[in-house]
């Protein structure tokens, strides 16, 4: 039993709290700092200089814009600066970069216009004339023979049907021939000596016909 | 259950209701030292790795602080904090089976200051702490959460979103199976 009392207070040390180990919050504050800080000074160099126009790709996960509905878009887009929709025509460019330069766009409509004039003159010039090969036509017989069948002995007028109709009455068939087989007059077998299947385990000794005991349906 | 006396007060600010005061840095780390050896206690039982619980545990109050305006009340904080520990150690446990050789139970618990009293035999205290890591992570999870936490087995249901009548299979059939296993390490 003292045994049994010792285990159970060892499940209890086991399932027992624990605190962690010190400076734990502390370590929590840390992590969270280092989230919720904006990108350090560090990383700004990476978006400067040259690589400007890449910025979108090194912008940190607390730098971007958070996640806005549908409805705000909408209304976002509703009340956009005029000078926004030149974002929208076809030719401009949307990346600040292209902002204040007049001949991207020039040089971006000769390019589309280059190949748009590419892709016409390919369709224009494409062979319409078929190969002769291929004009060569095949005369095809189209003459069916005569498909009318002859009308059979005994048919019924009217559509519908075919072939001669006999009126048969249906065969009633034959009964099968019975076996003649003698059935022998049933008896009544008796088992002389019947042997049980398993022997009594207990024997009962047999009443003496002396016996002063009443006689209780017994023979 | 715990009590905390150093609670933060509920209150209703521009941004709706809520706990607003804790999203200060003073607060948040007032709510942490408070419920700070709840949260790792049960990491700690689930998984026994000290180093993998306090991860998990820093997780849950990192994950607490983007949700602290859903909280409605202490008892719903400590019923968030304790369901998302014991999911998150449990999916740990479920992601390291599929490559074992990268994680070791039992590895430095022996190393944590131990608050158990000193007549306990160290053996039987060995036995029973490998009694109960040889059951897989549920039964465990329902043993920490009942003995550990003094929760019943409806909060246990809730908890771990089961059947009422499962935490109890499961509670009755480990006391059992852990009842056999003693038995047998007493003789």
């Amino acid at each position: 039993m003292r045994e049994q009392e010792e285990l159970e207070l060892a499940f209890k040390s086991v399932l027992a709290t624990q605190p962690p180990p010190e400076g734990f919050s502390l370590r929590v504050m840390t992590r969270l700092e280092r989230r919720t800080q904006p990108a350090s000074s560090s990383s700004a160099p990476l978006i400067k200089g040259n690589a400007a126009h890449f910025a979108w790709v090194v912008v940190p996960y607390e730098k971007q814009l958070p996640r806005r509905s549908t409805w705000q878009k909408v209304a976002s887009w509703l009340n956009r600066k005029q000078n926004d929709t030149l974002a929208l025509g076809l030719f401009s460019s949307s990346t600040a970069n292209f902002e204040n330069s007049t001949w991207q766009p020039l040089l971006s409509a000769m390019i589309h216009a280059l190949v748009l004039a590419v892709v016409v003159l390919l369709a224009a010039n494409a062979p319409r004339v078929v190969p002769k090969a291929q004009q060569q036509l095949a005369s095809v017989e189209m003459n069916l023979p005569d498909m009318v069948l002859p009308i059979g002995k005994g048919s019924m007028s009217g559509g519908g049907g075919g072939g001669a109709h006999q009126i048969t009455p249906p065969s009633a068939g034959k009964l099968p021939a019975s076996q003649k087989v003698t059935i022998p007059v049933p008896f009544l077998t008796s088992n002389i000596a019947p042997k049980l299947e398993v022997p009594p385990a207990v024997i009962v000794p047999v009443i003496p016909e002396n016996s002063p005991l009443p006689n209780l349906g017994m023979p | 259950m715990h009590t905390h006396s150093s609670l933060p007060t509920y209150s209703e600010t521009e941004e709706g209701k809520g706990w607003h005061l804790q999203k200060t840095e003073e607060e948040f780390r007032k709510l942490i030292e408070s419920r700070q050896t709840m949260v790792f206690s049960i990491a700690l039982r689930i998984l026994r790795n000290p180093s993998v619980a306090e991860e998990i545990a820093q997780d849950v109050f990192l994950n607490l602080y983007e949700r602290l305006s859903e909280i409605e009340d202490p008892a719903h904080l400590d019923n968030w904090l304790r369901r998302v520990t014991a999911h998150r150690s449990i999916d740990w446990l479920r992601q390291v089976q599929r490559r074992p050789e990268t994680y070791a139970e039992d590895a430095v618990l022996d190393d944590l200051p131990s608050q158990e009293r000193p007549d306990i035999d160290p053996w039987l205290k060995r036995q029973a702490d490998a009694l109960v890591a040889s059951l897989p992570e549920i039964p465990r999870t329902i043993l920490v959460m009942r003995y550990q936490q003094d929760l019943m087995p409806e909060e246990i249901a809730d908890l771990l979103e089961m059947p009422v009548t499962t935490v109890k299979s499961h509670l009755q059939r480990t006391l059992k199976l852990l009842r056999e296993k003693a038995a047998r390490v007493s003789r």
